[in-house]
């Protein structure tokens, strides 16, 4: 089936933004602590590209959901760590609450026989 | 720039997937593909024409649909299409996928901070 | 239609349905018809964007092509010099090709007009190695006692007078057996063929013509079967015409039964003699040519053994018709086929060089288009369209050329040339000029995608194509030296024809041809009987010629020089042991009239003239060429020798009459021009008046301008003798040379041709190097080089590559040039001179083609060369 069995980038790239305000829910992160928390939690079902992870932070940034700054890594690297703000978290909810509609309503379309 | 809602990249990465299902359900034509898919979601899912035509005849071109000029109930001619095997073969495929990706970014967005 | 309906997607008509159904719901829900309306296209949005949008989706083949037609037209009407030079050079090399096939096809590969004609063989009497006709009664043995033919017929080849339908002519004809067209297979659409009956002594004469002279001396006349006609003063009737492809070797307008020869006591009774009778036969079924002929040789060695006198040393010889038939032609034509094969080959090779050049060139805009989405099958259907269009306007053009050059190819062929009339420009050559020109296109675009495919968007964006540019570079060497290797052999081959065109021009065929106007008369039929009578007539006729202003000499013979027809026997010489059988001396006997030497202009080196002492009562004399007396008497006179026709012994021939030796000429050419001249006995015309005569008339002026009074005189004695071969001696002589003559024009031109292509494409090649070099020439000008040794430098780097593509070339020619062996005439397939000529000439061509872009180079100003990117 070639090119079909892969992930259809438009339905990861729907949700890359719902999954980088998650990530961040829990405190600050930065961008590699990011795609690391989207891996591990999806089961290695999804993987980030740095493209994408940070042209999304960048929008991301750019809307006013997140903030950065500049602090050191775990292993005293300089690092930039993003934060969620209170917009972004008013955002993150009412998107999962869209996201969770639309699933529905996929599945639903997809269950009727 | 425009905020990126899941649900318009969403039903964009899913709506070959959700065509070839309603398809799948028997002859069709594009109108009735709109209208099936808005009761089915219970209108959770509004389809544009401008690529509903598009995305109908670029599946019938990769020969996952066949079309066919026939008379609807109340007499007009109507381009209606069916699914081909390939089709079938092609929706089991995506919707496999979907489940997968689904089902990871449901689980990552439904986890408590 | 229905078909297209159903292809049809009907966009627009789904996308109606779609609105109307939404209008109809908005209606439904209690809209009005205004407002349901406004409602649904709002709702549907931009009716014309989606159908644009749906019809993208399905891809536009069509249009898509259309566009890359237009396309690939605006890049070739900016680049003009390129698309005429890359059309003109697929148009002449297919061109080319499409003549020459068309001529092979029509001589060689198209099969006769007999049913099963591979079947059909002809069997000839071999002697010491030369072909020979077959006597009657060997024929008659030969057809009862083999057991490899279904059946075998004979026919003999004549030329007879036609009288009382209008002017008197002579036409060919053939005496056949009866079963001749059973044989051939060969069905009459009009009449029947001949029955066993008709061939029997004495039957009632009756003649099959041809459709040709149905249609030309009958009229085309439905009742033509009720009619009779006159050949050689008797009357035949008329019971069958020939269908309209039919031949038999040539085109034969009359056929006869061989009975009305076969006259009880005459030589047909005798082994001895065969008058150009050769046999015809159909093989059996699964019978191979290999097995007739071990058949034919098992029965001509029992007859030499039955008939030691006239069959000792007797063999058979067994060849399909078709290829006794363009034997002679056969090694022409393949040599020439291989010329153009190499011609468009050349074509190819230098389209593509430009080709290379140009992808080069564009190397920017390609990566540009890649940049900007195009996709790379887009691009390469996109070269692959500008290949085709290449290809087909050089095949279209091609076909133009090919008219042209058939027109002249089929003007300067000689007429003996088999089938020439079918010549021209067939289904078959169409349909290989298609299958070649897209084969060319395809092997075009297939090469220029391949540099196209170079086209690394951002790399070559970067670089802006110089790296492309020096790859190309390489590339286009490669195929420059290609190019000179086979102009190089195209060259030679048409070099070696002029050299030959050159030696035979200058070969002394012992007469003086020019102002000689030729004729032959027959004087055939019951009234000619009397050799008297025909020797008054003869001279009545010379008279009256010799009274026309513009004539100074008027002469008689049997057999014309260069014409290669006369008789030739042994001759036995009184007084001499002569040498045993096999090596008694051959040599032409040639009746002439006493005035015959001083027309023709041969020198007389001793003794006498004929003159009119030598009449037909008076004692037997002879007169003989320098070669024989040379000879027969080494360090004797040979004046007042006696010799006489036949073997040695006491059985006398034919004419065996000993004859004085009263004079000696210069050596004749007969056979022509390329043969040394053969022994020859000439004897007084009076002393034997044949009943074909040739004129040879001496004129001050151009002989062209005599035709028409020598053929009035003659009518206007006896309008019933028909004047044949009426032509210049300069004609005859052209036309013994055909051959070479037509191969010498045709691979000259090649060469020539072949020589503009090559220096084309070092031209473009040099300008191209120049052109990327512009700053290093400007570098160089401003350290102070002299324009000479700039341009200097650069035709030698030209040269360089030229001239390993010669000596490859050279190589290759002197491998292929056996394959015009047989035509070439004092000049060796490797004759070194004319391959140093030819060297030469190209190199000399690609200097100066170097040399132009490189003085344009030297004369741009350093300051501008050197900001040049």
């Amino acid at each position: 089936m070639g090119a079909n069995d892969r992930v259809p980038p438009e339905l990861l790239s729907g949700s890359v933004d719902l999954l980088i305000l998650k990530s961040l829910a829990g405190g600050e992160r930065h961008g590699y602590a990011i795609a690391q928390y989207i891996r591990a939690s999806s089961g290695e079902v999804l993987a980030l590209g740095e493209s994408s992870l940070y042209t999304a932070l960048q929008r991301l940034l750019l809307n006013g959901w997140v903030t950065d700054e500049w602090g050191a890594s775990e292993n005293n690297r300089r690092a930039r760590y993003y934060r969620l703000t209170a917009a972004g978290r008013k955002h993150l909810a009412a998107q999962t609450r869209e996201f969770d509609l639309v699933v529905t309503a996929i599945q639903r379309v997809l269950r009727t026989v | 720039m425009a905020a990126e809602t899941p649900k318009s990249d969403l039903l964009q990465g899913t709506l070959d997937m959700l065509i070839l299902k309603v398809v799948a359900l028997g002859p069709i034509h594009g109108y009735a593909i709109a209208l099936r898919l808005q009761q089915m979601s219970r209108e959770v899912l509004q389809v544009q024409q401008g690529s509903l035509y598009p995305a109908l005849h670029r599946l019938e071109k990769r020969r996952w649909l066949r079309a066919e000029w026939a008379a609807t109930e109340t007499g007009r001619e109507a381009r209606f299409y069916t699914l081909t095997p390939l089709g079938r073969k092609q929706l089991g495929a995506q919707r496999a996928n979907w489940d997968r990706l689904s089902a990871a970014i449901s689980g990552i967005l439904s986890t408590a901070e | 239609m229905w078909c297209k309906r159903r292809r049809d997607p009907r966009i627009r008509d789904e996308i109606q349905f779609h609105v109307d159904q939404l209008i109809e719901s908005y209606i439904a829900v209690g809209m009005s018809r205004a407002d349901a309306e406004r409602r649904a296209f709002l709702e549907f949005g931009n009716v014309a964007a989606t159908e644009e949008r749906v019809k993208d989706a399905r891809g536009r083949w069509l249009e898509d092509l259309g566009k890359d037609i237009r396309y690939s037209l605006r890049t070739f009407s900016r680049n003009r010099g390129f698309a005429a030079v890359a059309v003109l050079s697929l148009a002449l090399g297919l061109g080319a090709a499409i003549a020459i096939f068309s001529v092979c096809d029509a001589v060689l590969l198209r099969p006769l007009p007999y049913r099963d004609a591979d079947r059909v063989v002809l069997i000839s009497q071999m002697s010491g190695g030369d072909t020979s006709s077959i006597s009657w009664l060997n024929y008659l043995d030969l057809r009862d006692r083999s057991q490899t033919f279904d059946s075998m017929s004979c026919a003999q080849p004549v030329r007879v007078g036609v009288t009382g339908l209008g002017p008197a002519r002579r036409v060919d004809g053939r005496m056949v057996c009866a079963n001749f067209f059973d044989v051939l297979g060969v069905r009459l659409p009009l009449g029947r063929g001949f029955r066993p009956e008709d061939d029997e002594v004495g039957a009632p004469p009756v003649v099959i013509v041809s459709d040709r002279f149905w249609r030309t001396q009958l009229q085309a006349d439905p009742r033509a079967l009720d009619r009779s006609i006159t050949l050689n003063g008797r009357t035949f009737a008329v019971v069958g015409v020939l269908p309209p492809a039919f031949q038999f070797f040539r085109q034969d307008d009359v056929y006869a039964p061989i009975g009305l020869s076969l006259v009880p006591g005459s030589g047909w009774f005798s082994r001895a003699s065969g008058f150009g009778l050769r046999a015809v036969g159909r093989l059996r079924a699964n019978t191979s040519v290999e097995q007739a002929s071990r058949d034919v040789d098992r029965i001509a060695a029992d007859l030499a053994r039955e008939y030691p006198a006239t069959n000792a040393g007797l063999g058979g010889k067994v060849e399909r018709v078709h290829d006794a038939l363009v034997g002679d032609v056969r090694g022409t034509i393949i040599a020439l086929v291989s010329a153009v094969a190499l011609l468009l080959l050349l074509a190819c090779v230098n389209v593509a060089n430009l080709l290379v050049g140009r992808n080069a060139s564009r190397q920017t805009e390609l990566a540009i288009r890649v940049a900007l989405g195009c996709g790379r099958l887009r691009l390469m259907r996109q070269v692959l369209v500008e290949g085709l269009m290449l290809a087909v306007a050089g095949g279209l053009c091609g076909v133009l050329v090919a008219t042209w050059l058939l027109s002249v190819v089929v003007a300067a062929a000689p007429p003996d040339v088999p089938r020439i009339d079918e010549i021209g420009i067939g289904r078959s050559s169409l349909a290989l000029a298609a299958i070649v020109t897209v084969a060319c296109g395809i092997i075009l675009a297939a090469f220029s995608a391949v540099q196209a495919s170079r086209a690394r968007e951002q790399e070559t964006l970067v670089r802006s194509g110089r790296t492309a540019h020096r790859a190309a570079r390489s590339t286009r060497r490669v195929l420059m030296a290609a190019e000179a290797a086979f102009a190089i052999v195209l060259l030679a081959g048409g070099g070696l024809m002029v050299k030959t065109m050159i030696r035979l021009n200058a070969v002394d065929p012992g007469f003086r041809p020019n102002h000689l106007l030729t004729a032959r008369l027959l004087l055939e039929g019951e009234a000619w009987r009397e050799p008297a009578r025909r020797m008054a007539f003869l001279d009545d006729v010379t008279s009256r010629i010799l009274a026309q202003p513009g004539v100074l000499n008027v002469g008689l013979t049997l057999s014309l020089p260069i014409d290669g027809s006369y008789w030739d026997g042994p001759v036995t010489v009184a007084d001499k042991t002569m040498p045993s059988q096999g090596d008694v001396p051959t040599a032409a006997f040639v009746p002439v009239s006493p005035d015959y030497f001083d027309t023709a202009g041969m020198p007389m080196l001793r003794g006498r003239r004929f003159d009119r002492t030598d009449s037909a009562e008076a004692p037997r004399t002879a007169i003989v060429n320098d070669g024989l007396a040379r000879r027969l008497w080494p360090r004797e006179d040979p004046i007042g020798k006696r010799l006489r026709f036949g073997l040695p012994g006491p059985e006398k021939g034919w004419e065996g009459d000993w004859r004085e030796v009263v004079g000696v000429v210069g050596d004749v050419r007969l056979n022509g021009i390329t043969a040394s001249a053969p022994p020859q006995v000439y004897l007084p015309l009076a002393q034997l008046p044949g009943d074909s005569v040739a004129l040879v008339v001496r004129t001050s002026s151009d002989p062209a301008h005599l035709a028409t009074a020598v053929q009035d005189t003659i009518q206007h004695i006896r309008p019933d003798v028909p004047v044949a071969s009426l032509r210049s001696m300069d004609d005859l002589m052209r036309s013994a040379v055909a051959y070479q003559r037509l191969s010498a024009i045709i691979l000259t031109v090649f060469a020539g041709v072949a020589l503009v292509l090559a220096a084309v494409g070092v031209y473009g090649v040099a300008a191209n190097a120049v052109a990327d070099r512009t700053r290093e020439i400007g570098l160089r000008m401003a350290l102070g080089a002299r324009p000479t040794s700039v341009v200097r430098l650069i035709v030698s780097e030209g040269l360089g590559t030229v001239l390993i593509g010669s000596v490859v070339g050279v190589v290759i020619a002197a491998l292929g040039s056996r394959a015009i062996e047989h035509l070439l005439f004092e000049v060796t397939p490797y004759d070194p001179a004319t391959f140093g000529v030819v060297v030469a000439i190209l190199l000399l061509t690609t200097s100066l083609a170097c040399a132009i872009p490189a003085r344009r180079a030297v004369r741009v100003d350093p300051v501008r060369a050197l900001r040049a990117d």
